[in-house]
């Protein structure tokens, strides 16, 4: 770490200054930042991270979920925040309920939010408001259900007769037009 | 399909069938084409340390043009119809080799979304297992390929069947 980096409790006090009604709970753990907020600020907290001069968090360097199926409150979404200025890393996780999947995207205030939200929403599901093109990105197009959630059935395949061969690659050029 | 309709089974044909594998055997091309490490390992074989071209392996760049298909890494079911497609456009008589584990089996990825073996796809002449195979491995199995072929006729060809396993959940 160099002199000019942030400090961690210097963060952490600004955000939960800035932003109290929206931190339900937060924790440094080995270093880095883990602050947990509600999902319905999610929007509101992103703009005030890239946008507040002390801490211009400028990239969103990552963005996954994962799946705890004994909890309650299954699905944790964590965004993974970081200020190139600063050298500093924040993660800000959401937890939210299975049947509650609806997410507010963040894909207008950063452009990396596209594929990664793609992605989360090809292997949990969630579907992300306001993103331009929520489709599959690692999946084939036609695959039936979601393959990181644990109740994905174990090693559950298509039989080789029902890979569909003739899909992907051709385009009706008439129906870009 | 070719002039073998025309000649009859003849001694002819018969010593026509030797020059014509010999030929063959000699000047088998693949496609270019890889899927994951065991690509770099292919492509090892063609650098100047192993050297294909010694035994007549030339990479062409279309599948039009090539003999030979090395499904080198494990099949994925979003590329699976880009194998069938590639294995579709190329001319007969055309062979397959499965390089690695993954192509034979699926190998260690026994979960959702590879194929368990790509010769559930398309019909595969020569298995190489290794994760990945050696270069040597890889050139015993083109020295394997190449005396399957010179086994072969001019009159019937016929590419192996699918090892599709009616009982087995894929």
């Amino acid at each position: 770490m160099k002199a000019d980096d942030m400090d961690i409790m210097f963060a952490l006090t600004v955000i939960k200054e800035s932003m109290p009604q929206s931190v339900i709970a937060s924790d440094v753990i080995n270093g880095d930042t883990h602050i947990r907020i509600k999902k319905d600020d999610l929007l509101k907290f992103a703009l005030f991270l890239k946008n507040d001069a002390r801490l211009e968090f400028n990239m969103l360097s990552d963005l996954f979920a994962v799946d705890y199926p004994k909890r309650a409150e299954r699905i944790e979404v964590i965004y993974n925040f970081y200020s190139i200025k600063n050298n500093f890393r924040v993660f800000i996780k959401i937890w939210s309920k299975i049947d509650e999947p609806e997410y507010p995207s963040l894909t207008s205030v950063y452009n990396s939010a596209d594929w990664f939200e793609r992605e989360v929403y090809d292997m949990f599901g969630l579907k992300f408001k306001g993103h331009p093109d929520l489709k599959r990105i690692l999946n084939p197009d036609d695959w039936v259900g979601h393959p990181l959630l644990k109740d994905y059935p174990l090693r559950k395949r298509p039989e080789p007769h029902e890979i569909e061969m003739d899909a992907p690659g051709y385009i009706d050029l008439e129906q870009i037009k | 399909m070719g002039i073998e309709e025309h000649l009859g089974d003849n001694i002819i044909t018969a010593s026509l069938d030797k020059i014509v594998s010999w030929g063959r055997k000699w000047s088998i091309w693949p496609a270019t084409f890889g899927l994951a490490c065991c690509a770099i390992e292919m492509m090892t074989v063609a650098s100047s340390r192993y050297d294909f071209d010694r035994l007549g392996l030339i990479f062409r760049s279309s599948p039009r043009q090539s003999d030979l298909i090395i499904v080198s890494g494990r099949v994925s079911y979003k590329m699976a119809p880009m194998v069938k497609r590639i294995y579709d456009q190329m001319p007969n008589p055309k062979w397959v080799i499965a390089m690695g584990d993954c192509a034979c089996s699926g190998g260690l990825f026994n979960v959702y979304s590879i194929v368990q073996g790509v010769d559930t796809i398309i019909p595969v002449d020569v298995y190489i297992p290794g994760c990945p195979p050696r270069p040597e491995a890889l050139i015993y199995g083109i020295v394997k390929l190449q005396e399957k072929i010179e086994k072969g006729t001019l009159k019937h060809e016929e590419p192996p069947k699918l090892h599709i396993d009616s009982n087995k959940k894929y």
